[in-house]
C-alpha cells in the first residue's frame, strides 16, 4: 500500500499549499497536485503511487504540520488606533449634521441663514417655518429611498444600475414635491388659508428648499458630507452678499441663493450620477427589479423617512397651532418656543456626530468577534456586543449630560458676559425650559437614531418602521393635550415623550437582537 | 412526431457569460432547430446583459440569480407581485417548520457526509421544492425557527470536535450558502422531456427535481470537473476551514445528486470522467461527447507578417494555471539555437502580479528580443496562423479548445500532457511532461528545423479534427443522444 510508505513530501506538499488556506481532504490535495502539473503518470513513475489521488491521501500526513492564511473579516493593517478612529468618526458625525449647525450658527451670529432671519415679521417667519417642514416632510422620504438603493448598487459596485435607480428614485422625488406643491396651491386658492404674498414666500420656500435637499440626498448618499457643508456655506455667503452688500431684502436675498444652489446642486448632482457610468466598464447595468418588488422594499424607508421628519417637526406644529391671542392664522410662529429648539439644535449636532462612532465600533467588533468566538460560545458572543452596547450607552449618557449642559452654559456665557444681541432673548419666557426639555429629548431621539440604525444593518427595516411611527403619534397627541391644557410650551413634552418612546422602543429591540445576535447577524441579508 | 422540448441549466455561462461553456451552448441551440430550448441560467447576479443572439427555438429564459436581489424570486417566478406577498404573508402566520425541518436535517446529514441515501435526499429536495411554492422563501430563511434547527443541529454534530472548532462565523456562513444557493430550487419548472444540466452543479438541482415531478430524462455534460474546480476555488480564496467544510460538504452533496440521478454523464473527453468515476458514477452511464470547432474559421491562410521569423505561437491568458514560465524558459533554449526565433503569447492578463513576474522573467533572462506579450485577439485564428509552431504549457486543463483549433489550422502543437490533451493530440503533434521546458524546446527546434516535417504533420492534425472534433460532428452526437433520451422517456411513459 503506498500510504504505507516513508518517503517525505513535505518540501512538495508546502509548495502546493503555498499561499492555499488549510485543505479540507485529499480531493483537495489531489486537485492542488494536479494544478502543480503532477499526473497520474507522474505519481506512478516519479512518486511510486497509483495515482494522483493515492499520493494526496499519503500528503494528508502534513496537513498539521504548518498554519495556513485565512482572510479576515477585518483588515487590522487598515484599521486606525482607536483613539484617532474615533475622532475620524465623530468628525465624520458633525460633518453629517453641520448644514443644520452651519444654519442655526448664522443666524445667531449675523442674523440669518439660507432660510431663516431673526427680523423678519412674524407671518413671514411662519411661513418660512411651514415651507421648510413641508419640504422636509416630503423630501425626507425620497431621501431615505435613494440612500437606501443607491448605496445597495453602489456597494455591489453596480455603478449604472446605481446611477440608473438614484435617477429614478431622484425624479420619483421631484414629482412628489411638485404633486404636493400643486395640491398646496389649489387648497390656497379655496380656503385662502394665508394671504397671497405670504404663500407666495411659503411655497416658494417649500419648492426651493425640496429641491435642495432632494438634490443634496446625492450628496448624503456618496457619503460627501463635506461637499454639502460647502453647498450651504456658499449658500450663507451669496444671501450675504444680496443682503448685505447690495440690500436686497429677506426673503427675496434667499430666494436668489437658493436658486443658483438648486440650478448648480442639480447640474452637479446629475453630472455624478451620470459621470458614474463613464468611469465603469465592469458593471452592464441590467437586471433592475420590477416596481412592484422595488417600491415594495423601499416602502418601509419611504414611510420611516417621511414619520422621521414629521417626528421632527410636530411639537413645532402642534405649539403654533395652540391658542394664543390675536393670532391671525391656524399656525402662528413663535419666537420664544423657536428658540428654545433651535438651541437644543446645536445640542443635537454634537449629540449626532456619536452616531457615526456607534455604528463603526460596532461593525468592527462584531466581525472581529464573530470569528474569535467558538460556535458554542456563541452566548459569549452576544453578550460581549451587549455589554460593549450597554458600555457605549453608558458613554453616551454622560456625554449626553456633558454636550446638554455645555451647550447650555456656552450660550450662557455669551449671554451674560458679552453685549451680543442675539442672546439676550434667550433668557426670555420660557425658551431655557423649551430649551432643557428638548435637548434632553434630542439626547434621547440620537440614541434611538443608534439603535434604528442597527436595526437597518441588520436589514429589520420594519421594527425601525415602528419605532418612529409610536414615537410620532405620541408626540402628537401628547402634545395636543398638553399644549391645549397647559400652555403652548408644553408641546416639547410630547417631544420629550416620543423621543424616549423612540428610544424605549428601539432599544428594547436593540437588546432582543443583542442577545441574539447570532440570529441577527445570520439573517441580515 | 412533435417537437422534442429540452430544458438546458447552466451555471455562470450562456447566455450571459462568454466562454468555452457558453459557445458550446451557443451552437447546440442554433444547430438543433427542431428541438425547442428552455433556459434556466443561474447567475451569480442579475446585472448582467445577453452576450448571444438568442435563436427563435429557445422559448422561455427562467433566471435565477443568487446574489443582488433583494427578494430572491422577483426575476425567477413570473407571477404577480400580489401573490409574493400572499405567501409573505401565509409564512409570516405560520411557517409549517416542522415539514421543513426533516427535510433540512437531511441535507445536512448529507453535506457532513454523515448520510449517502440519494435518493432520500432527491425526495427531500422535491418536497423542498413543493415547500416554497407555497411558502415564501425570505421569509422562511430569516426566521429563527428555521435559524434553531440549524443551529441545534450544529452544536450537536461538532460537540465532540477537538481540532480546528468552528467559529461563530462558520456556523452563520452555512446556513447562509445554503440560503444562497439552494435559490437554485426555486425556478417553478417546466415540464419537458428531458433535463440538460452543462455541470454536476446546483444548475443541475432543477434536474433532479423535474426527473421527480415528470419523469424527465436527465442529460449531464461535465466540461470541465465542477467539483474540482470548487476545492480550487475555496482553496485560493483561503476560506475558514470549517466554512469550507461546509461549503464543499454542499458542493459535493449537490455533486453527487446529480451524478446519482443522471440518466447519462456526457464529459467532453475521457480524462474527465477520471473523477466521475473516483465519485462512483455508473460506468455504463459515461458517454464522452468532445467539443467540436468550427473548421471554415479554424484553417490555414497567409497572414502578413511584419517581420519574417520563425515564430512560435501560445495563446493562453496570462494566469500560473497556463504556466507561462515554461513557455518563456523554452523560448530562452530555443533562441540559444535559432537566435531570431520569436514567441508570442496571445491572451489578457488575469494576474498582474504573476504577468509582471513574467515579464521580470523575460528580462533576466534576457530575451526580451524573443519575446512578445501580444495582448488580447479577437481572431484566435490569425494568431495561429501567426505561428509556424503552436504551443501550450497549463498544468492544467480539461479539453482545451486552443489544441484542436490550432490543429484545424495544420500547425504543429507541442502542448504539456494535462487533461484530454493527449486524446486528441497523440499522434499529430507533441505531448510533453508538465514544465519540462527542455523537451518543450527540443520539439520547438525539431519542428522549427523540419519545415516539411511540420507541414505533413500539419495536415494530418486537419484531417483528424475534420473527422471527430467538427461542430457537425458535436451537435450529430448531440442529436442522437436527445433522440434516443426522448424515445426512453416516451417508452417510460407509455409504460406507465
Amino acid at each position: 500500500m503506498s500510504e504505507e510508505r516513508n518517503e517525505d513530501l513535505s518540501d512538495l506538499y508546502n509548495a502546493i499549499t503555498e499561499e492555499r488556506g488549510k485543505p479540507l481532504d485529499f480531493w483537495e490535495v489531489s486537485a492542488l497536485l494536479e494544478i502543480y502539473g503532477i499526473r497520474d503518470i507522474d505519481a506512478q513513475n516519479d512518486y511510486g503511487f497509483e495515482n494522483v489521488f493515492a499520493m494526496a491521501k499519503y500528503m494528508m500526513r502534513y496537513k498539521n504540520m504548518k498554519t495556513y492564511p485565512v482572510k479576515a473579516l477585518v483588515n487590522f493593517e487598515e484599521l486606525l488606533p482607536f483613539w484617532i478612529r474615533v475622532l475620524k468618526n465623530y468628525i465624520r458625525g458633525l460633518a453629517f449634521a453641520m448644514p443644520m449647525f452651519v444654519q442655526i450658527f448664522f443666524t445667531l451670529s449675523i442674523g440669518y441663514a439660507i432660510w431663516s432671519g431673526i427680523e423678519m415679521d412674524q407671518v413671514k417667519a411662519t411661513v418660512i417655518a411651514v415651507g421648510t417642514f413641508l419640504a422636509l416632510i416630503v423630501t425626507g422620504a425620497s431621501a431615505q429611498a435613494i440612500g437606501r438603493k443607491g448605496l445597495f448598487y453602489l456597494k455591489q459596485g453596480e455603478v449604472i444600475l446605481a446611477s440608473n435607480i438614484t435617477t429614478v428614485l431622484l425624479n420619483v422625488g421631484y414629482v412628489f414635491v411638485v404633486v404636493v406643491g400643486v395640491i398646496l396651491i389649489l387648497f390656497n386658492i379655496f380656503f385662502e388659508v394665508f394671504p397671497t404674498y405670504y404663500f407666495f414666500v411659503m411655497i416658494a420656500f417649500y419648492f426651493l428648499l425640496s429641491f435642495l435637499f432632494l438634490n443634496i440626498s446625492i450628496y448624503y448618499m456618496f457619503e460627501e458630507y463635506n461637499n454639502i457643508l460647502y453647498f450651504f456655506l456658499i449658500g450663507i455667503v451669496l444671501v450675504y452678499i444680496a443682503h448685505s452688500i447690495f440690500k436686497v431684502r429677506l426673503p427675496e436675498a434667499q430666494f436668489i441663493a437658493l436658486i443658483f444652489l438648486d440650478v448648480v446642486i442639480a447640474i452637479l448632482a446629475y453630472r455624478r450620477i451620470r459621470n458614474l457610468k463613464k468611469k465603469d466598464v465592469k458593471s452592464e447595468g441590467e437586471g433592475l427589479p420590477r416596481a412592484s418588488i422595488l417600491f415594495y422594499s423601499l416602502i418601509p424607508f419611504y414611510l420611516y423617512g417621511l414619520f422621521y421628519f414629521v417626528f421632527l417637526v410636530t411639537d413645532r406644529m402642534v405649539a403654533w397651532s395652540t391658542y394664543v391671542e390675536a393670532k391671525p392664522y391656524f399656525i402662528w410662529f413663535n419666537v420664544p418656543y423657536e428658540l428654545g429648539l433651535d438651541w437644543a439644535l446645536i445640542a443635537l449636532v454634537f449629540l449626532m456626530g456619536l452616531t457615526e462612532i456607534s455604528i463603526h465600533e460596532f461593525m468592527y467588533r462584531i466581525n472581529d468577534m464573530v470569528v474569535k468566538y467558538k460556535y458554542e460560545q456563541y452566548k459569549d458572543f452576544n453578550n460581549e456586543i451587549y455589554y460593549f452596547f450597554k458600555k457605549f450607552n453608558i458613554v453616551y449618557l454622560i456625554l449626553s449630560v456633558i454636550i446638554i449642559l455645555l451647550t447650555y452654559y456656552a450660550i450662557y456665557f455669551v449671554y451674560t458676559y458679552t453685549d451680543y444681541e442675539f442672546t439676550k432673548n434667550f433668557f426670555d419666557s420660557y425658551t431655557p425650559f423649551v430649551y432643557w426639555v428638548a435637548a434632553i429629548s434630542y439626547a434621547f431621539m440620537v440614541n434611538g437614531l443608534m439603535n434604528v440604525l442597527f436595526i437597518f444593518s441588520f436589514s429589520r427595516q420594519n421594527f425601525s418602521l415602528k419605532a418612529i411611527s409610536i414615537a410620532m403619534i405620541v408626540n402628537l397627541v401628547l402634545g395636543v393635550m398638553l399644549s391645549r391644557m397647559f400652555g403652548l410650551e408644553y408641546a416639547v413634552f410630547g417631544l420629550l415623550v416620543g423621543s424616549i418612546v423612540f428610544w424605549v422602543y428601539s432599544f428594547a429591540y436593540s437588546v432582543k437582537m443583542f442577545k441574539k445576535l447570532e440570529f441577527y447577524y445570520y439573517s441580515s441579508f | 412526431m412533435s417537437r422534442i422540448k429540452i430544458v438546458w441549466t447552466g451555471e455562470g455561462t450562456y447566455p450571459y457569460v462568454t466562454g468555452g461553456v457558453s459557445t458550446w451552448a451557443d451552437i447546440l441551440m442554433h444547430e438543433l432547430k427542431n428541438i425547442d430550448f428552455v433556459l434556466i441560467p443561474i447567475q451569480m447576479h442579475p446585472y448582467v446583459k445577453l452576450k448571444f443572439d438568442i435563436p427563435p427555438n429557445v422559448v422561455d429564459i427562467i433566471n435565477v440569480p443568487l446574489w443582488g436581489t433583494e427578494e430572491p424570486i422577483e426575476y425567477i417566478r413570473k407571477i404577480e407581485f400580489s401573490k409574493i406577498y400572499e405567501a409573505k404573508i401565509k409564512t409570516q402566520v405560520d411557517k409549517n417548520i416542522d415539514v421543513l425541518t426533516p427535510i433540512m436535517i437531511l441535507v445536512l446529514d448529507h453535506i457532513f457526509r454523515r448520510k449517502n441515501d440519494f435518493d432520500a435526499l432527491g425526495d427531500a429536495l422535491y418536497e423542498f421544492y413543493e415547500y416554497f411554492h407555497v411558502y415564501d422563501y425570505y421569509e422562511t430563511f430569516r426566521s429563527e425557527a428555521l435559524w434553531n434547527v440549524y443551529k441545534n443541529y450544529i452544536l450537536k454534530h461538532y460537540k465532540d470536535v477537538e481540532d480546528d472548532i468552528p467559529s461563530v462565523f462558520d456556523m452563520v456562513e452555512g446556513l447562509r450558502y445554503l440560503f444562497r444557493f439552494f435559490i437554485s430550487l426555486l425556478p417553478t419548472l417546466p415540464e419537458a422531456q428531458i433535463y440538460h444540466s452543462s455541470a454536476a452543479a446546483f444548475c443541475g438541482l432543477s434536474c433532479v427535481i423535474a426527473k421527480k415531478k415528470y419523469g424527465s430524462k436527465f442529460l449531464l455534460t461535465e466540461h470541465g470537473v465542477y467539483i474540482r474546480e470548487q476545492y480550487l476555488a475555496a482553496s485560493r480564496n483561503q476560506m475558514p476551514f470549517r466554512t469550507k467544510e461546509f461549503l464543499m460538504g454542499l458542493i459535493t452533496l449537490v455533486s453527487k445528486l446529480n451524478f446519482h440521478f443522471a440518466d447519462i454523464v456526457s464529459p467532453v473527453c475521457n480524462y474527465n470522467s477520471r473523477w466521475e468515476r473516483k465519485w462512483g458514477v455508473n460506468e455504463k452511464k459515461i458517454h464522452t461527447i468532445y467539443n467540436g470547432i468550427d473548421t471554415n474559421i479554424f484553417k490555414r491562410f497567409d497572414v502578413l507578417k511584419e517581420e519574417d521569423r520563425p515564430t512560435v505561437v501560445m495563446v493562453a491568458r496570462i494566469d500560473p494555471l497556463k504556466d507561462i514560465e515554461t513557455f518563456i524558459k523554452t523560448a530562452q533554449l530555443v533562441a540559444k539555437e535559432i537566435p531570431d526565433v520569436l514567441f508570442k503569447l496571445y491572451g489578457p492578463i488575469v494576474d498582474e502580479k504573476y504577468y509582471h513576474h513574467c515579464q521580470e522573467l523575460t528580462k533576466e533572462l534576457n530575451i526580451e528580443k524573443n519575446f512578445i506579450f501580444a495582448g488580447l485577439t479577437n481572431s484566435p485564428q490569425t494568431a495561429y496562423n501567426e505561428g509556424d509552431v503552436v504551443m501550450l504549457t497549463s498544468i492544467s486543463e480539461a479539453f482545451p479548445f486552443v489544441v484542436i483549433e490550432a490543429m484545424a489550422c495544420e500547425k504543429v502543437v507541442i502542448s504539456s500532457d494535462v487533461g484530454g490533451t493527449k486524446e486528441v493530440l497523440e499522434d499529430y503533434g507533441f505531448v510533453i511532461k508538465p514544465k519540462a521546458y527542455t523537451q518543450f524546446a527540443q520539439k520547438v527546434i525539431y519542428v522549427l528545423n523540419n519545415p516539411d516535417i511540420a507541414k505533413e504533420m500539419g495536415n494530418d492534425a486537419r484531417e483528424s479534427i475534420l473527422n471527430g472534433f467538427t461542430i457537425e460532428d458535436m451537435v450529430e452526437n448531440y442529436g442522437r443522444l436527445y433522440k434516443d433520451l426522448y424515445n426512453e422517456f416516451k417508452e417510460e411513459k407509455g409504460y406507465q
